[in-house]
């Protein structure tokens, strides 16, 4: 029998995961494109995103499975496994890269104290037991840590919200709106992890409304996100966040209640963890889903264990240093997240919605 | 179950400590380390940097008596070497994340402090939410001065006190960066040591840095007019505006906005409208309403002098330090590209229409 989730725990999952891309990209990789304005390419990127969540639940319900699926019924056996099979080493080498990024933001938390391979040995162990359990039991999990991540993000947000100074976010006229709207596709690289949600859409209890709520879900979170960016650049202008490596976090280095506490970055980058497990967890899941539908043979629990030891490795053995993996995932993963994230989803779902109109 | 217990008991190996390769963090008790609060930066003797850090004063022993600060000081060519050597002459393991108070040596300022502050934005322990004043002199001899007591306390309170408008305008190290960043010029609060017996920290005004070297010093009234034009309410108190009277202002509230006047496409003169707001705390009987007239007028009088004193002086240093250029641009979106293009050139010979409006508020009811 099929291990289902609620459709609040699919949305806590994809906004939790998302949670970690976007504090360490946004909006290091807008604000290049978009200066001052790089708050509204989220905003942009919203539709965009709720259109695409909207046409893959669409014939999600009807191939009745997530994306693995809907490939495999849209594109037929051998096209539809190449194109998980895409899906499936794209999704390891993120976990590889997203592994790295969480050792690195540890290490730094603990002022660069601890050793890399054992802050990555004890993330992929962490990952691959919240894989490796029941799913309901990783939607509730998950639950929880999005309740913890939101609160702390609000904390961050707002105790930095007076501090932000005018000059920093405005002017904005409408010479500033190409560059906002250039601003869009880095925003949506960043929005990519959130496809590999829809390989568990065919594990989700679906119910009636529950397309309203995919529409809330995703105003709100792109909302927050734009939030999340006024304040940071509000606080260090344009140009400062361009020279930061994570705005986010040296924000949150920033703030503190006099007599209360006075650094919390440490708290929150280890809060941040949480987020970071949840999306390890749903890209192991994922790419279990995708080898189970392309490859029916393969075991679910070992394909997590075999994904997980290459990315581990590749983790430790392709990022030596801490500017590769940064450098990589604010550069050229954004675009093929774009693609990959974006462009084929979509692509798979028309061929499906014509194929399924033609029968 | 049991094979499930043996990994789990195998990590806990890890947890013990033993050895370099265990993984984990260096175990560092509370007591054996110096957590610094003041970080003080000076111009070396051969061109390098002289560091000077102090813990502010520490509590120790069961009754928590307060010990005086432990200060270290060291010499290097960058910030990250004079630090490393600090590590080296503590007998504690010394810990840079709670530095919330920056002083800077007024020929380090002239020398330019960019090196610092980009320390500052990229280091794990530093944060950008550190306060950064230029201390008059050197900030070692005002750290050494203040030995018994240590500088962290009055610091402390200067920075409440600007949040509340009792004191001048406070800086943290991300605003001053930012504000290179985004334009050329920026300003920093000053501070000098006054030894009436014992060592006390006063604001002396502010420094102007066009780009990260220091270019001048605004002193007293000329102070006040930076404090106007950033809409901050100026510390301390107008008296004796009236022939045979002591009355006693204190101003609360201050707003400046700004407004470019173009004809056609150039930009011809800039308009200041500051509004302020001053209570009247001491009176020894009531003003008439001439009388309260006269006053505001005076009070009108004394801030556009203020303001055009300190506009004069950064004109004369060819430095926006308080962003007039971004401030015109909020107003005029529309004219921003072309503001954002020509400012610099601009600055310097602007003239400004300023205007002051003062509304004086006293306890015996409205005016």
């Amino acid at each position: 029998m099929k291990q289902q989730i609620s459709s609040q725990q699919f949305f806590a999952i994809l906004w939790a995961a998302l949670m970690s891309p976007a504090a360490e990209l946004l909006p290091a990789v807008t604000v290049p494109v978009a200066g001052r304005g790089a708050w509204i390419g989220i905003l942009l990127a919203a539709p965009v995103m709720a259109l695409l969540g909207a046409v893959l639940f669409r014939v999600s319900r009807k191939a009745q499975g997530g994306l693995a699926e809907v490939a495999m019924s849209a594109l037929g056996s051998i096209l539809g496994r190449a194109v998980i099979l895409l899906y499936i080493v794209w999704g390891i080498f993120l976990l590889a890269l997203r592994m790295r990024l969480c050792a690195q933001r540890l290490m730094d938390a603990g002022y660069q104290d601890s050793a890399m391979w054992f802050l990555v040995v004890i993330v992929a162990g962490m990952a691959l037991w919240m894989s490796l359990g029941k799913l309901p039991a990783f939607g509730r999990t998950t639950q929880v840590f999005f309740g913890v991540l939101v609160i702390v993000a609000v904390l961050v947000v707002g105790l930095a919200a007076p501090q932000v100074r005018t000059e920093n976010l405005l002017p904005l006229w409408k010479e500033d709106m190409m560059p906002a709207i250039r601003s869009a596709l880095p925003s949506l690289g960043c929005l990519s992890y959130g496809v590999f949600a829809a390989f568990l859409v065919g594990n989700t209890c679906w119910e009636e409304g529950d397309g309203k709520r995919w529409l809330w879900w995703t105003a709100l979170g792109c909302i927050a996100l734009a939030l999340m960016q006024l304040v940071v650049i509000g606080n260090f202008g344009p140009g400062l966040v361009e020279k930061l490596d994570k705005p986010f976090f040296d924000l949150a280095k920033s703030i503190g209640v006099k007599g209360a506490f006075q650094r919390v970055e440490s708290v929150i980058a280890a809060v941040w963890t949480f987020s970071d497990l949840v999306i390890l967890g749903l890209l192991l899941r994922a790419v279990s889903t995708g080898a189970r539908t392309a490859f029916p043979k393969a075991g679910g629990r070992a394909v997590s264990a075999m994904a997980l030891v290459p990315a581990a490795v590749c983790a430790l053995a392709l990022f030596p240093d801490g500017i590769t993996p940064q450098s990589l995932s604010r550069g050229p993963m954004l675009w093929v997240g774009v693609m990959l994230g974006g462009g084929l989803p979509l692509l798979i779902a028309a061929i499906a919605e014509f194929r399924q109109k033609r029968k | 179950m049991k094979k499930r217990l043996i990994p789990l008991f195998m990590s806990l190996f890890l947890l013990t400590g033993c050895g370099d390769g265990s993984g984990l963090p260096f175990a560092r008790e509370m007591g054996d380390m110096a957590l610094l609060r003041t970080m003080g930066v000076d111009r070396g003797e051969d061109g390098g940097l002289l560091v000077t850090v102090s813990t502010g004063r520490r509590a120790r022993g069961l009754q928590q008596e307060a010990e005086p600060p432990l200060l270290i000081s060291a010499a290097g060519g960058s910030l990250s070497e004079a630090c490393l050597t600090i590590q080296g002459q503590s007998d504690n393991y010394v810990f840079y994340g709670y530095v919330d108070q920056l002083l800077l040596g007024e020929e380090l300022a002239k020398q330019g402090v960019e090196q610092i502050l980009n320390y500052y934005a990229r280091d794990l322990e530093l944060s950008l939410g550190a306060q950064v004043w230029v201390v008059r002199g050197t900030a070692r001899a005002t750290l050494d001065a203040n030995q018994e007591e240590g500088v962290e306390g009055q610091l402390s309170v200067l920075q409440t006190g600007s949040e509340i408008g009792a004191a001048g305008i406070a800086r943290t190290a991300g605003e001053l960066l930012s504000d290179l960043e985004e334009g050329s010029a920026t300003f920093l609060p000053m501070l000098q040591t006054v030894d009436d017996g014992e060592a006390a920290l006063v604001e002396t005004g502010y420094v102007v840095f066009r780009g990260e070297k220091l270019v001048g010093v605004l002193e007293g009234e000329l102070a006040k007019g930076v404090e106007l034009l950033m809409s901050h309410a100026p510390a301390g108190v107008i008296q004796g505006e009236l022939p045979a009277r002591q009355d006693i202002l204190q101003e609360r509230q201050v707003h400046t906005a700004y407004h470019p006047v173009f004809q056609g496409d150039e930009l011809v003169s800039v308009e200041i409208r500051c509004q302020v707001t001053a209570d009247l705390t001491e009176f020894s009987d009531k003003l008439s309403n001439e009388q309260l007239e006269l006053l505001r007028q005076k009070v009108e009088q004394r801030e556009e002098t203020r303001i055009r004193m300190a506009l004069t002086a950064l004109q004369g240093w060819d430095a926006d330090c308080i962003s007039l250029g971004r401030k015109l641009g909020i107003n005029d979106p529309a004219h921003w590209n072309w503001l954002e293009e020509h400012w610099e050139d601009l600055f310097a010979q602007i003239s400004f229409d300023v205007i002051v409006e003062a509304t004086i508020r006293c306890t015996y009811g409205a005016i």
